[in-house]
């Protein structure tokens, strides 16, 4: 599984990462407490509409396809478990000496389909605002919003160098390999043995960049002062405010008036 | 502008101080080598001039003054600025105007000022149309501009660079003495702290050596006195290593295409050619890491397998040396081919033994490699392969940011191999070295080997193609 932001210039890459936030909160606030099917209903369409608008649907949901597999078998068994409400099918029948019964429920239908529901949307929202948030954005908009400074960097550095150390740890793997160690035929020992062939020498590289990047940091002046400027122009425009107040207002009315 | 009078440098937890009474005068517009073998406190005098470097890391004695501040006790940024050795290192930020605007949104400066300095700073170093690229996809040559600018963009008077070409490649190490040359001839002072400077010494004005933490004034250096290649190999020409049309497709692009080559038993064989040109793609399918997207390799007539299958016949060396220590001791280092590989407990002690004499590691072998200097890890990593004798050693960049007493200790050993039937295929940046050591030179070019032949043949051939920056000195000047 392996969703990531994709570039673009769709109406939602365009909005503030807090925006989406907001509306990604929105939904999962709807998906949890929204009552009845109607309601979880429509903010499952409304949260596939707005994914399909993010110019890469189909490959979030390619990327989340296991989920929505798990989506499936649970929807499958509510409808076969659950047994409240009139019966709507069903058959009995004998099977090598056992009898075998099976009763389809609307109550069994309606708890899968609310369950299923609930995920689908919670998964629909969260592909939403990973693919069309620029991480880096994130960090920004977050720090420009009140979050410390210090915190936000954190992030940036994180993302920075996840990329980083993937590959030291792949050249790290090949170095093992390289020198004979079989990957395949360890034991539990063996396997703990290889973690810490693994683990040291990507450690030492990251101590030994940790002393680079924070005299970068200090030579350039980080957290001389309290409060620093920002190149990004992080505004929350007239359409974050609309859209986020929307979001609030639908929340509202699926979690109250419909009650 | 800069005095540095009596400077002494001891870091915390250590006993012999890095830095032994250092005088030095630095004036505006200088442009001065700092040169020195690893290990000499060249990159701690940069780091104290810097700023980044000072009394709560060590022992401090001495004074520096900055015209009339003393520097030591009002230490800030922007008037000295370091460009650190590793750039990928040192950037912060994911986005090439993200990093370029850090240091002045620290300085809190605002929106319009940030921009024209950005614009300011990638100009400067020519590097104005990457401004909006991602970090993650520039070459080491684009992202070192981009750590340059980074700097620039705090508007320092003294630029100081740490080991500036250990990441590039020749073509971007003469386009980056470009780049100083004309920051330089608009008055920016320029110190250049390197032990590999053919590509900027044409530029330097002043020539300043430091030896065990003492400064002395470097004389110009003269041209080295480069040997003639060695010989062709004999061994009637017995082949090690044979590749056939090999092609190698990566993202919907060819990184190597069409290459033919084999390497003999007892032969070097240097792998030179840009940053992308296909090198370590090679290294590592020869490896069997990668496989081929069409031709053939075998390795003593035999198709390259796995990796597992053939890693008794094959060792490499990667480019950085702490990837490669996976064991606590040095000893035991040594020991972790040998052991995955079957040998004998008393046949295995006897060749570490071996291996620790040969490398003159004996007095470290029961202290932690990781706590060694760079060169002696480097002599780790070589040893951790030389000692269960491949038949074809790789080595990828194995002698960078290495001063040339280590190289030619570390030559020695592979040399012996060589002379008993082994074969090296080396990739290098440095031409000197290829010419001293290597048989041939193989030279890549955006994926396909352009020129296989003798040093000095190949080198002539690069000349008539206008590729200067690739020729030794001797050839060079």
């Amino acid at each position: 599984m392996r969703v990531t932001y994709h570039e673009g210039s769709t109406p939602l890459h365009r909005l503030n990462p807090i925006t989406k936030l907001v509306i990604l909160l929105a939904f999962c606030l709807l998906a949890i407490f929204g009552p009845g099917l109607q309601v979880q209903g429509a903010g499952l369409v409304l949260s596939l509409l707005l994914l399909l608008s993010s110019g890469a649907a189909y490959a979030g949901i390619r990327g989340v396809r296991s989920l929505i597999f798990i989506c499936l078998i649970l929807f499958l068994i509510q409808a076969l478990f659950v047994k409240t409400g009139r019966p709507l099918a069903g058959f009995e029948e004998s099977f090598l000496g056992v009898n075998v019964r099976f009763v389809l429920t609307s109550g069994g239908l309606a708890a899968g389909a609310r369950i299923s529901m609930r995920l689908l949307t919670i998964i629909f929202s969260s592909l939403i605002f990973v693919i069309t948030t620029d991480p880096a954005r994130l960090a920004y908009s977050l720090m420009q919003a009140g979050v410390p400074y210090r915190y936000g960097f954190m992030l940036v550095l994180a993302l920075r160098f996840i990329p980083v150390f993937q590959s030291e740890a792949s050249t790290v793997r090949r170095a093992q390999v390289a020198r004979g160690l079989r990957v395949d035929s360890a034991g539990p020992l063996g396997l703990l043995r290889l973690a810490r062939y693994t683990f040291t020498p990507l450690l030492v590289s990251a101590l030994s960049r940790v002393e680079t990047i924070s005299s970068s940091m200090d030579a350039r002046g980080f957290g001389i002062t309290g409060s620093r400027t920002y190149l990004r122009d992080s505004d929350f425009s007239i359409l974050d405010w609309i859209t986020s107040i929307s979001a609030v207002a639908l929340l509202f009315i699926g979690l109250v008036v419909t009650t | 502008m800069i005095q540095v009078e009596d400077l002494r440098f001891t870091y915390a937890g250590g006993e012999t101080p890095a830095l032994n009474g250092i005088d030095l005068r630095v004036n505006q517009g200088d442009f001065m080598l700092l040169t020195g073998e690893s290990g000499s406190g060249k990159t701690t005098l940069a780091r104290i001039l810097a700023g980044v470097l000072g009394s709560e890391d060590g022992d401090l004695g001495g004074s520096v003054r900055f015209e009339d501040i003393d520097w030591l006790d009002e230490i800030g940024p922007s008037a000295v600025g370091l460009v650190q050795q590793d750039p990928e290192s040192q950037v912060v930020t994911l986005r090439v105007e993200d990093e370029v605007a850090f240091g002045p949104e620290n300085l809190g400066l605002d929106r319009g000022e940030i921009q024209s300095r950005i614009k300011w700073a990638l100009g400067s170093v020519g590097a104005g149309r990457l401004q909006g690229r991602r970090v993650s996809s520039l070459s080491g040559g684009e992202l070192q501009k981009v750590a340059i600018a980074s700097i620039l963009a705090l508007k320092p008077r003294v630029l100081i660079l740490d080991e500036p070409s250990s990441s590039l490649d020749l073509r971007s190490a003469f386009k980056l003495s470009g780049v100083l040359g004309s920051l330089n001839s608009r008055g920016m002072t320029i110190i250049v702290v390197e032990h590999h400077y053919s590509w900027v010494i044409e530029r330097v004005k002043e020539v300043m050596k430091i030896e065990e933490g003492r400064l002395v004034r470097g004389k110009r250096p003269v041209k080295p006195a480069t040997r003639e290649s060695p010989a062709e190999p004999s061994f009637n020409g017995e082949i090690n290593l044979s590749l056939r049309e090999v092609r190698f497709d990566y993202g919907g692009k060819s990184a190597l295409s069409g290459v033919t080559m084999d390497l003999h038993r007892g032969e070097i064989i240097g792998l030179m050619g840009d940053n992308g040109s296909g090198k370590s793609t090679l290294l590592l399918m020869v490896m069997g890491f990668l496989r081929p997207s069409a031709g053939s390799i075998s390795i003593e007539g035999q198709p390259v397998a796995a990796t597992s299958r053939i890693a008794r016949r094959v060792g490499i060396v990667f480019q950085n040396p702490n990837h490669q220590i996976l064991e606590s001791t040095v000893r035991s280092e040594l020991l972790f081919g040998p052991r995955n590989f079957g040998f004998e407990h008393g046949e295995a002690d006897r060749m570490v033994g071996e291996t620790l004499e040969e490398t003159g590691l004996s007095r470290y072998a029961n202290e932690n490699p990781h706590r060694l200097s760079m060169g002696e890890k480097r002599r780790v990593n070589v040893g951790s392969v030389t000692i269960y004798g491949p038949a074809i050693y790789l080595l990828d960049e194995p002698f960078v940011g290495q001063d040339p007493g280590n190289t030619s200790r570390i030559m020695k050993i592979l040399r012996s191999r060589v002379e008993t039937g082994s074969s090296c295929l080396i990739s290098t940046h440095d031409p000197d070295f290829a010419l001293r050591n290597c048989n041939r030179i193989a030279f890549l070019r955006e994926g396909a080997l352009a020129h296989l032949g003798r040093p000095l043949e190949v080198f002539k051939r690069l000349q008539k193609e206008g590729e200067d920056w690739y020729l030794p000195n001797r050839v060079n000047r």
